[in-house]
């Protein structure tokens, strides 16, 4: 009986060692990352391997390190993570290396820390991008608003800063720009005052998922749905919803659900066939002389009148958006 | 002679009373004049209706708050805000899941009253302290309103649940009217009936209430009550506003109404508190937020503005009370 029990627990163990574990730690609580948890764990299926997808409840680095030390306590084969500070994940970061687990980002980028590969939106680029759209919007004049949740986030200052790039030389002014710490309520609220203080306002630009839908709701009420432009950022429903309306005229569509899907892959491959000849095989970028790796998902640029073409390219995926 | 005694208490009460909001009254005027010297457009009817669905959604907070604070023995609520946000995201599932919008309203305000009472069971009968249980609903509500909604915002709400966040009647927002109602009928049982008194006493002196015969937990429970249901309230005023069930919003309004509380002269201790000085805290918040955004400051610069005018009003506060008891 002990004998068959002993055999019974080395099978199990065998075979719980033998699946490949794929971790994934998300930044928050939020549709963006319900998106990347659905490629990860379709990546997940189709690979035959485990996955566990992690996000804390808001925006918390503290609670991020626990998770990414308890996968290296279990020796995960590799691990993918959007760091909410670029610079408190290092050392834990070369932690998992020094045990072999290979580390890439993901959405967040943290370049020092030694990971391998970041998977994500370039957000300077996609910045760029929105801004382009606006000067287009508003025939290179007028006056603007920004709203976003954070003045301190990379991805914030990064899209900001390309949006700033792309107006440069146009007489497109940007009044003020509004921060709501992340609190859609108090994104309205924001809202509300400047389009109150500066009545000669022509356009918002929202830099956080939900900064698009509170400038909207806002534009709307007040009866100027169309005559303030609105661009904004991700394709929430709302957003979706918005843009049907025409009261936003453009959004970044980012590509979550790509991230969670190549970051299993990569790791998969990492594991499988080692980090150089995975390495070897994806694009490279030369930064000051050192060679790194940057797989950018880009972005699907939404306006009224590609609505249509890019709810059917989700449903492909395996994504329906309803609203 | 015992008639004349009563009108005496009740001339001192009007004297106490008239002074007591004074500071805060003059701090909130003094700000809305200095910015509509600086921005006239402080005044444009748009402006004055955003300005008071925000005072709204704070003025509901702070009236439980108060109660809360008044009840004694150490009696805060740190889950409004969080409550705020579970509420909202409860209330737009259930009208998007097939539910009229009346029963909704009544299930989420009825749960919302419970949370309530399960605060004042803990902090009574379990001597939990009302600080930890509270954080733990903080925690908890949070949490539930993530699991709900996996973050996803819950729309297409019913165009006459929306009303309530968004219209107006007579030029008066929706929302105003609410908080008219509550803060009426808030400082009506404050002040005038035996419910009122037991409060205060409770607060003021819980050995003495108890000798006197007042059901100490029984008052503080209602008082946890009343902020629970006032939390649900605005988590529906909220949703009503943003059109959606938002999981995060809410974040530190527990803080704001606690702060607007204190602000209005309600002491940390228990046993004293205004209905209307916490309205008249949660104007100088709101209007903060506003007027920054007019006087053109810089957003970096918001949080410090406001954090030092909260320290300030409480302090000069403190001061003049301690200046007008000699």
């Amino acid at each position: 009986m002990r004998k068959l029990l002993a055999v019974l627990l080395t099978v199990v163990l065998a075979v719980v060692s033998l699946a490949m574990t794929i971790g994934v730690i998300g930044k928050s609580v939020h549709p963006y990352w319900s998106q990347v948890e659905q490629g990860v764990k379709a990546a997940g299926k189709a690979l035959g391997v485990d996955t566990r997808f992690f996000v804390p409840q808001k925006e918390d680095i503290n609670a991020q390190l626990q998770m990414l030390e308890s996968f290296i306590a279990q020796r995960f084969d590799g691990i993918a993570i959007a760091p909410s500070d670029p610079t408190a994940v290092m050392p834990t970061i070369k932690k998992a290396l020094e045990a072999g687990i290979p580390v890439i980002t993901l959405d967040t980028d943290s370049p020092e820390s030694g990971r391998y590969v970041y998977i994500g939106t370039d957000n300077y680029q996609a910045g760029y991008s929105a801004g382009l759209i606006m000067r287009e919007l508003l025939n290179g004049r007028g006056k603007i608003v920004i709203g976003t949740g954070s003045l301190t986030a990379m991805n914030s200052l990064q899209r900001i800063q390309g949006f700033k790039d792309a107006i440069a030389g146009t007489e497109i002014q940007i009044l003020d720009t509004l921060n709501d710490e992340e609190d859609g309520a108090r994104a309205v609220s924001l809202a509300e005052s400047a389009l109150n203080a500066h009545p000669d306002l022509d356009a918002f630009f929202g830099v956080y998922a939900y900064n698009g839908p509170s400038q909207a709701l806002v534009v709307k009420n007040a009866g100027k749905a169309g005559k303030i432009k609105i661009v904004c950022f991700d394709t929430t429903t709302d957003i979706l919803q918005y843009v049907k309306e025409g009261v936003i005229q453009a959004t970044m569509g980012q590509r979550p659900y790509m991230m969670g899907y190549l970051s299993v892959v990569t790791l998969y491959l990492m594991s499988k066939t080692g980090v150089q000849n995975t390495l070897a095989m994806l694009p490279k970028i030369e930064v000051e002389g050192i060679t790194d790796y940057v797989i950018d998902t880009g972005v699907d640029i939404v306006t009224p009148q590609n609505l249509s073409d890019y709810l059917e390219t989700m449903e492909k995926l395996g994504i329906p958006i309803k609203f | 002679m015992v008639v004349l005694e009563g009108e005496k208490t009740l001339i001192a009460g009007k004297k106490q009373r008239s002074f007591k909001e004074l500071g805060p009254l003059v701090a909130l005027m003094s700000l809305a004049i200095f910015t509509t010297v600086l921005n006239p457009r402080f005044l444009t009817a748009f402006n004055l209706q955003a300005l008071g669905r925000q005072i709204a959604i704070f003025g509901l907070l702070a009236i439980g708050e108060t109660f809360v604070i008044i009840s004694g023995g150490g009696a805060i609520d740190l889950s409004p805000g969080s409550v705020v946000a579970l509420t909202g995201v409860m209330v737009a599932w259930l009208m998007t899941h097939g539910v009229s919008v009346w029963i909704s309203l009544f299930l989420i305000l009825l749960f919302s009253l419970g949370i309530g009472a399960w605060h004042g069971v803990f902090v009574t009968k379990l001597k939990v302290p009302a600080f930890i249980i509270t954080l733990g609903t903080l925690t908890i509500a949070r949490g539930m309103a993530a699991v709900i909604t996996r973050g996803w915002p819950v729309i297409n709400l019913p165009g006459s649940f929306l009303k309530i966040g968004q219209a107006d009647f007579l030029k008066i927002p929706v929302p105003v009217w609410i908080l008219i109602g509550v803060t009426l009928i808030a400082d009506f049982f404050l002040r005038k009936t035996v419910y009122g008194k037991h409060l205060r006493a409770s607060g003021g002196n819980e050995i003495a209430a108890r000798f006197s015969g007042v059901n100490v937990d029984a008052v503080r429970t209602i008082a946890f009550m009343v902020s629970g249901f006032l939390a649900g309230l605005v988590g529906v005023i909220v949703a009503a506003r943003l059109s959606q069930g938002q999981p995060g919003v809410g974040s530190m309004y527990e803080l704001y109404a606690i702060a607007s509380t204190v602000i209005g002269g309600t002491s940390l201790t228990g046993g004293e508190g205004s209905v209307l000085g916490a309205i008249i805290g949660a104007s100088i918040i709101s209007l903060l937020w506003n007027a920054l955004v007019l006087l053109n400051v810089s957003t970096y610069w918001h949080n410090v503005v406001i954090g030092i005018v909260i320290v300030v009003a409480v302090t000069l506060d403190i001061v003049r009370r301690r200046f007008v008891s000699k």
